[in-house]
C-alpha cells in the first residue's frame, strides 16, 4: 500500500522545481545566447543538448503537477488553473501558491524575451551561411562531368523557424 | 517584449549579419593574396535596455537589444612574426653568402685540370724537365708555355674576383634603393593608419601591407621593429631607426676611401656607418669585404710570393747565352703577374744553369722548381701548394657552412610561414567546414527554441488562465 502526499504540498513542490528549472533554462539561454553571438558552434551544441534535457524535465514535471491538480479538484485533466486552485488551500498555502506562481511567470517572461531574441539572430546567423557559403562554393574550382559540362557543388540550403 | 526593442536588435543583427557576410568574401577574395592576415569580424552584444516592473516586488527586468559588431580584427600572432623576421634576416643574409661563396668556388675551379693547383703543379713540372734537358729549347718554350698559363690563371682569378666585389659594390646600391622604398612606404602606411585610427575605421589592409614590408625589411637589412604611438611601427637598421614613425632617415652610399674606395652604406642625414645586422645586406657587405677581399688577398700573397722566390733564384742562374740578374716573372700579384716577355721571346735566356759557361748545368732549373716544396707564406711556414690547398680547403668549408645555415633557416623560415598561415592564413576549406559546423549548430538551436517557445505557450496559457 502506497502512501499518497497531499496533492496541495505536492503542486507547491513542483511549481517551485518548475520556476528553479526555468531559471536554469533561463541561464542556459543566456549562455546560448553569447554562443551564438561568439560563432561558436561547439559550446552551442552542447548547450541545445542541455536545453533538451531540461524540456524533457519541464514536461515531466507539468504532467505530475496536472496529475496532482486532478486529483485535487478531481478534474480529469487537471485543466483547472493556478489562479483558481485557491479554494482549495488555506492562506499560507495560498500565499505560497501565488508567490510560486508569480515567480514562474516573470522566470518565464524573461526567457520568453531572451528565445526570442536567439531566434532571430539563430535566423540571421543561417542565413549569414548560407550567403557564405554560396560565395565560398562560388570561389571553388568547377567540377566537370563526364560529358565535359561544368557541375557546381551543391549547397544545401535549410530554413528553421524559430 | 517592445516593439521598437525587437525592431532595433533585427536591425543591428541584420546589420553585423552583412558584416560578418563582407569580411568572409573579403577573406576568399584575398585567399591568394601575399601578407593577407585572415579577419572576423569580432561581435558584442548590446548592452540592454533596463526597466523595473511590478512584480512580487519592484524586479529590474533587463531587455536585450540584439548585437553589433565591435571590430573587424585581424588574426594574426604578432610573436610568430618576431620569430619569422629574426629567420628571415638570417636567411637572406645566408643565402647572400652562400651566393659569393658558390661563385668564388666556380672562378676558383678546383679542383680541375684549368685550376691554379693544377697549373702551378704544371709549371714546375716544366722546370723539372729543363732540369732534365737544359739545353733543350723545347723544353725552355714548353716550362714558359706553362709559368704563362699560369700567370694568365692567377691574372683569370684576381679579374674574376674583382669582377665579383665590384658587382657586389654596385648591388648595394640597388639593395640600399629598395630598403629605402619600402622604408617611405612604410613611413606613409603609419600615417594613414593613425588616420584611420583616429577616425575609428579598420586599417586592417593597410595593417597587412605594412607587415609584408616589414618582413620584407628584415630580409633586405635584418631590420627590427618596435611599436610607435598610435599603431605606428618604428623601423631600425644596426639599431638606429630608419623609420621613426612617418619620418624616413634614408640610407645612401659613398665611397670609404678606408676601403679601397668601395661603397659605405650610411644614413643620409648625417653621414652615419650604417652596420646591418642581418639581412642580405650584412651579407652583400660581409661576402664583398671579408669573403671575396679574404680570397683576393691570399691570392695575391700566393703571387706575390712565387715572384718573389722564383725571380730571386732566376736573377742567380744563367741562361744558354750566359746572361744573369734576369726577372722570371713581372707584376706584384695576381692581377698583374706576367712571364718576363724577354724571356718568352727567347727561352735560351732562361736561367737553368747555376754557373757561367755551362749550358748543361740544371742546377738553378732544379732550384726553380725546389720552390715549390720552399716554406714562403705564412711567416715562411706553408708552402705555396699547401697554402693554395689550404685556402680552397677553406673557402669549401665556408661555401658548404653557408648553404648549410641557409637551408637551416629557411627550413625553420618554412616552418614559421606555415604556422603564420594557420593562424593569419584563409583556407577555404576551413572556412567551408567552420559555416557548415555553424550551420548544423544554428539549425539545432533554432529548433530547440521553437520547442521551448511551443512549451513556454502552453505553461502560460495554463497558469494565466
Amino acid at each position: 500500500m502506497t502512501t499518497q502526499t497531499d496533492p496541495r504540498t505536492t503542486i507547491l513542490t513542483i511549481l517551485a522545481e518548475e520556476a528553479a528549472t526555468h531559471e536554469r533554462l533561463h541561464t542556459v539561454a543566456l549562455d546560448q545566447q553569447a554562443a551564438l553571438l561568439d560563432n561558436d558552434p561547439d559550446t552551442l551544441l552542447l548547450l541545445v543538448r542541455e536545453m533538451a534535457a531540461m524540456t524533457e524535465r519541464v514536461e515531466r514535471l507539468e504532467a505530475e503537477r496536472l496529475a496532482a491538480v486532478a486529483r485535487l479538484t478531481g478534474d480529469p485533466a487537471g485543466a483547472v488553473p493556478l489562479s483558481a486552485l485557491s479554494p482549495w488551500f488555506d492562506e499560507t498555502a495560498g500565499a505560497a501558491l501565488s508567490g510560486l506562481r508569480d515567480a514562474l511567470l516573470g522566470t518565464l517572461g524573461r526567457l520568453r524575451i531572451t528565445n526570442a531574441e536567439n531566434a532571430l539572430l539563430a535566423r540571421r546567423l543561417m542565413s549569414v551561411g548560407d550567403q557564405s557559403l554560396r560565395a565560398l562554393a562560388g570561389s571553388e574550382p568547377p567540377v566537370y562531368t563526364a560529358a565535359g559540362a561544368t557541375a557546381s557543388p551543391a549547397v544545401a540550403v535549410r530554413a528553421w523557424s524559430a | 517584449m517592445a516593439l521598437s526593442v525587437g525592431l532595433d536588435t533585427g536591425v543591428s543583427a541584420l546589420r553585423a549579419a552583412q558584416t560578418i557576410v563582407d569580411v568572409a568574401a573579403h577573406n576568399i577574395a584575398n585567399a591568394d593574396t601575399e601578407g593577407y592576415t585572415r579577419q572576423e569580424a569580432a561581435l558584442r552584444a548590446i548592452p540592454p535596455v533596463r526597466t523595473y516592473v511590478n512584480g512580487p516586488g519592484l524586479v529590474l527586468n533587463q531587455i536585450g537589444r540584439g548585437v553589433e559588431v565591435e571590430r573587424v580584427r585581424r588574426l594574426r600572432d604578432g610573436l610568430i612574426d618576431v620569430q619569422y623576421r629574426d629567420v628571415r634576416g638570417l636567411t637572406d643574409e645566408y643565402h647572400a653568402r652562400s651566393n659569393a661563396l658558390q661563385q668564388i668556388e666556380v672562378t676558383l675551379d678546383e679542383p680541375s685540370d684549368q685550376g691554379l693547383q693544377a697549373l702551378l703543379g704544371r709549371f714546375f713540372n716544366g722546370l723539372r724537365e729543363v732540369a732534365t734537358a737544359p739545353e733543350s729549347i723545347a723544353a725552355r718554350s714548353a716550362a714558359l708555355e706553362q709559368a704563362t698559363n699560369l700567370a694568365a690563371g692567377f691574372n683569370r682569378a684576381a679579374r674574376l674576383l674583382t669582377a665579383q666585389q665590384t658587382d657586389l659594390d654596385r648591388s648595394l646600391d640597388v639593395q640600399v634603393g629598395e630598403i629605402n622604398a619600402r622604408a617611405e612606404e612604410v613611413a606613409a602606411l603609419n600615417a594613414k593608419i593613425r588616420i584611420a585610427s583616429v577616425a575609428g575605421s579598420p586599417a586592417n589592409d593597410l595593417l597587412d601591407r605594412r607587415d609584408l614590408l616589414l618582413d620584407e625589411l628584415a630580409g633586405l637589412a635584418g631590420a627590427t621593429f618596435e611599436a610607435g604611438p598610435e599603431n605606428s611601427v618604428n623601423v631600425l637598421v644596426g639599431g638606429r631607426r630608419l623609420v621613426d614613425n612617418v619620418t624616413v632617415n634614408a640610407l645612401a652610399t659613398q665611397p670609404d676611401a678606408g676601403n679601397n674606395n668601395l661603397r659605405q652604406v650610411i644614413f643620409a642625414s648625417d653621414s652615419a656607418p650604417v652596420t646591418p645586422l642581418g639581412g642580405s645586406l650584412k651579407g652583400i657587405v660581409d661576402s664583398r669585404d671579408v669573403s671575396v677581399a679574404g680570397v683576393l688577398a691570399d691570392l695575391d700573397e700566393l703571387a706575390s710570393s712565387l715572384i718573389a722566390a722564383v725571380n730571386t733564384q732566376h736573377q742567380v742562374g744563367y741562361g744558354l747565352n750566359d746572361e744573369t740578374g734576369l726577372t722570371f716573372f713581372t707584376g706584384t700579384g695576381a692581377l698583374d703577374i706576367a712571364v718576363d716577355p724577354s724571356l718568352r721571346a727567347n727561352p735560351q735566356r732562361l736561367a737553368a744553369s747555376a754557373a757561367a759557361g755551362e749550358p748543361g748545368n740544371s742546377a738553378n732549373a732544379r732550384a726553380l722548381a725546389g720552390v715549390q716544396y720552399q716554406p714562403l707564406l705564412n711567416g715562411g711556414t706553408t708552402t705555396i701548394d699547401d697554402g693554395y690547398r689550404a685556402m680552397v680547403a677553406a673557402l669549401g668549408v665556408s661555401s658548404r657552412q653557408a648553404q648549410s645555415m641557409e637551408q637551416s633557416q629557411d627550413t625553420l623560415g618554412r616552418h614559421l610561414e606555415v604556422v603564420r598561415q594557420s593562424v593569419s592564413g584563409v583556407s577555404i576549406d576551413e572556412e567551408m567546414t567552420n559555416l557548415v559546423k555553424g550551420q548544423h549548430a544554428y539549425s539545432a538551436a533554432a529548433r530547440i527554441i521553437t520547442t521551448v517557445d511551443e512549451m513556454l505557450d502552453t505553461l502560460v496559457n495554463r497558469m494565466m488562465r
